[in-house]
């Protein structure tokens, strides 16, 4: 036998397909031949290879095969028989071997068309927590830590700034999924957010059976926006139509906001500006691109049943909200605008009354609605941005269970504690549309007293003085609420009795029995005057004298708190009305005012560069109730 | 003496007297698995080649009237298969080339077998060698030895001389052999 002869054999041999000589004189070649043996191990290896890959062949799915063809109708009519046990059991035994047929059958083959419906997942129930906007956004400088993580999350590379708090909300998407099969499959998990923090994905499952896993986790946030099918397109060719109706060919080189650069076939490149454009045309939306974003899960289910339900809990940016309060003032019954402080301690204090209402305003630009949505807000600083993964507030919400104690008060929103912030639960579901501003009542305290006064800072506004409300946050006063930070707006009625705008301040968050400060703007009213009139210099010593004018042209009489700035080396300080040491360096002087009259005090104070300090007021011992300032200090 | 054992022994069987819907229904059914294989030796995409089997099947039962049980059903089955294959071809030709949907495992032209390899995965390694033979030797192939039929029956499919078909099953599992030369190896019976 020859190495020809050999060659043509040696497929058969590997079939088994060789009579005995014919194999036996083969096998005796392929001792003595290296080549025909070499290639024989070859052909066994190829065999090998196709073998494997049979053995990973993954299951039939979907392979159908049309239901039996009706009986035909000339068939011959059923006869109608007597029933008899020995007939009953042999149709049984028949009737279990089809069966079984059946089985196998379905086994290798599912035998109905559209048995295997494709799988689908739907919402049953979201909710949301939505984080107020934490303090470290405010500050000013250098991009934080936080920025930075939301800069990256965002996947927006061109800004520096982040003007726009983007929000942060915990959401817990309870959805159910239909004809997932027993073991893996790719399941697509649409409608989130496109500000989803995909690390923060978590899968829990709501019904008793094996959970189910998320084996992988893509996100597919590679939206078919004009620009990023333009960014696919770039070496592709493509179509544009001009205004005029002409239209050229081309590759697309590159592309901006204001014009596309395009070599069409055999030229050099043009650059066409997007005004002159009027379409233009792909040949095929390029692969990877989606209309909506999408986390695509391999997703194991050791369960037989195909229905799960489970929850979906991310944090994802979009969802704002904040607190606006609304407060209105009483109509003045007489004057002065008020009443009088009913301690009687101070004559002149004016004591208004107010309804206060806050709500809670909503924004949703996260891109998808949240139909019928649990509502929660949380309200405090919440320190999650100085690390660089949200690992700890999100341990921090999903760890909290709250008693979800349905309140059936007539309340929208109940404020539990939580943890070392405030949450406020709205009581009935809600749905905040994509694009979406909500406002929902928050707290509400009716007839609040608020005690107004005055306060002059010559450095702050020399000529006029500062108008403050403070009201304690008790419930004795109405209120007793914890206050997420936010801004209030002051409505008083006119004379005509008609609400009307005042002005408008900002609170911080502001616990229960804390005293609110609202600093409104300047009082027309009274005019101010503050000028040195004296100053003495020796060595490191100074002496400075200062003269105060303060007229209250109102109806009635008013305390003005005068605030002055002192060196916080000043050793002595003098006037003839009582004067206190609010801290180091500022000195707070009440001044009472009556109506249509002027007050004038002088001030004088010395300082040492080298050894002042040590300052103290005569009257501080005397002093029991501190006046406001904090106000004006804003 | 040929020994293909019992998957060629069903194909082997007399084929279903036309009219037989449920003996017909039941050799499509049991050819159907070997009918997906061979189809993705052609197209290289198991979720593919299940929708091309779907076809096929579907026109073979439309067309059993015709089936005269000259050749085997199986042979029979898989030639429809092939012709639709063969079809599709054609007029993608003429359409833009349409990129394949990567949802399970899929190998493109362009996927050599050693970036197969570094993912570890030597069933892709081999995926990608089988598509990177000829067409009329993977054809061959396939049918041979993902759809298990025997070299006559595979000489039927493709309307050769049975002489073609050997050599040319030969030469594919040749070149596929070098192909894996990396996995020689793991490939050792």
């Amino acid at each position: 036998m020859n190495c020809k002869e050999a060659g043509e054999m040696l497929m058969d041999l590997l079939d088994g397909q060789l009579d005995s000589p014919s194999r036996q004189s083969l096998l005796a070649h392929l001792a003595g031949c290296q080549g025909c043996a070499g290639e024989y191990a070859m052909l066994r290896r190829a065999r090998r290879a196709m073998e494997l890959l049979i053995a990973k062949e993954p299951p039939i799915t979907t392979l159908t095969l049309p239901s039996e063809p009706a009986r035909a109708a000339g068939g011959a009519a059923p006869v109608r028989r007597l029933w008899r046990p020995a007939a009953a059991a042999a149709c049984l035994a028949a009737a279990c071997a089809v069966a079984a047929l059946l089985l196998v059958h379905e086994w290798t083959i599912p035998t109905a068309i559209g048995k295997d419906a494709p799988v689908e997942i739907r919402r049953t129930g979201v909710s949301l927590t939505i984080l107020s906007r934490p303090p470290e956004w405010d500050r000013q400088g250098d991009m934080t830590v936080a920025q930075g993580r939301w800069k990256q999350m965002a996947g927006s590379g061109q800004s520096t700034h982040f003007a726009a708090w983007p929000g942060l909300a915990l959401v817990r998407d309870q959805r159910v999924i239909r004809n997932i099969q027993r073991g893996q499959a790719e399941v697509r998990f649409a409608d989130v957010p496109a500000g989803i923090w995909p690390d923060s994905v978590r899968l829990r499952c709501l019904d008793n059976d094996p959970p189910l896993k998320i084996l992988e986790q893509n996100y597919q946030y590679d939206l078919a926006s004009a620009a990023a099918v333009l960014a696919k397109h770039i070496g592709k060719g493509l179509t544009v139509l001009f205004n005029d109706g002409q239209s050229v060919s081309g590759t697309l080189l590159s592309y901006d906001d204001a014009a596309l650069v395009i070599q069409p076939t055999g030229q050099g490149p043009r650059n066409i500006a997007r005004g002159e454009l009027a379409t233009v045309m792909f040949a095929e939306l390029p692969q990877g691109l989606l209309s909506t974003p999408t986390l695509l899960w391999r997703l194991a289910n050791p369960a037989r049943r195909t229905q799960r339900q489970f929850e979906v809990a991310y944090l994802t940016t979009g969802l704002t909200w904040r607190a606006d309060y609304v407060l209105r003032l009483h109509p003045a019954g007489k004057a002065p605008a008020g009443e009088a402080d009913p301690n009687g301690a101070d004559q002149s204090a004016i004591i208004d009354r107010a309804d206060l209402v806050g709500y809670a305003t909503v924004v949703n630009n996260s891109g998808v609605t949240f139909q019928d949505a649990q509502l929660k807000l949380m309200a405090g600083d919440v320190n999650l941005l100085i690390r660089p993964y949200p690992v700890n507030v999100y341990g921090v919400l999903v760890g909290f269970e709250a008693e979800e104690e349905r309140t059936r008060g007539r309340e929208q929103m109940v404020e539990k504690s939580f943890f070392e912030y405030h949450l406020y639960t709205l009581t009935r579901p809600t749905t905040i549309a994509d694009k979406e501003t909500k406002q929902l009542e928050m707290v509400s305290g009716a007839g609040l007293a608020m005690r107004r006064s005055y306060v002059y800072d010559p450095t702050a506004n020399p000529t006029a003085a500062l108008v403050v409300s403070e009201m304690e946050n008790t419930e004795t006063n109405g209120l007793g609420k914890p206050l997420p930070k936010g801004v209030v707006r002051l409505y008083a009625p006119d004379p005509d009795g008609v609400q009307t705008y005042v002005a408008q301040a900002e609170i911080d968050h502001t616990p229960v029995k804390e005293k609110l400060r609202l600093p409104w703007g300047h009082a027309f009213d009274i005019a101010c005057s503050w000028r040195e009139v004296d100053a003495k210099h020796a060595g490191a010593d100074h002496h400075i004298t200062a003269e105060c004018s303060l007229r209250n042209h109102k109806e009635h009489p008013v305390t003005v708190t005068v605030i002055v700035h002192v060196p916080a080396s000043t050793y002595q300080a003098q006037c003839k009305l009582p004067w206190h040491i609010r801290e180091v360096g500022l000195v707070e002087v009440p001044v009472d005012i009556p109506a249509g009259a002027q007050t004038k005090f002088m001030f004088s104070y010395k300082f040492n560069n080298l050894s002042g300090g040590g300052l103290r007021s005569p009257h501080d011992q005397q002093r029991s109730d501190k006046p406001l300032t904090e106000g004006a200090q804003q | 003496m040929t020994n293909d054992g019992p998957k060629a022994w069903l194909a082997s069987t007399s084929p279903p007297p036309p009219g037989d819907a449920p003996r017909f229904r039941a050799e499509l059914a049991e050819a159907a698995p070997a009918l997906r294989r061979f189809l993705f030796g052609l197209c290289g995409d198991w979720h593919r080649s299940e929708d091309l089997s779907q076809e096929a099947l579907l026109s073979a039962w439309r067309k059993r009237e015709s089936f005269d049980g000259r050749a085997g059903l199986r042979t029979w089955v898989f030639a429809i298969a092939r012709n639709h294959w063969l079809t599709g071809l054609r007029q993608q030709a003429r359409r833009p080339r349409e990129q394949p949907v990567n949802e399970s495992f899929h190998i493109g032209p362009g996927d050599a077998p050693d970036a197969a390899a570094a993912r570890g995965e030597l069933a892709e390694a081999v995926a990608a060698a089988l598509h990177r033979l000829p067409d009329e030797q993977r054809e061959a192939l396939s049918l041979r030895e993902l759809g298990g039929l025997t070299c006559v029956q595979v000489a039927e499919v493709l309307d050769l001389p049975l002489g073609t078909v050997k050599s040319r099953l030969r030469y594919a599992m040749l070149k596929l052999a070098r192909e894996l030369e990396p996995f020689a190896q793991e490939l050792e019976p």
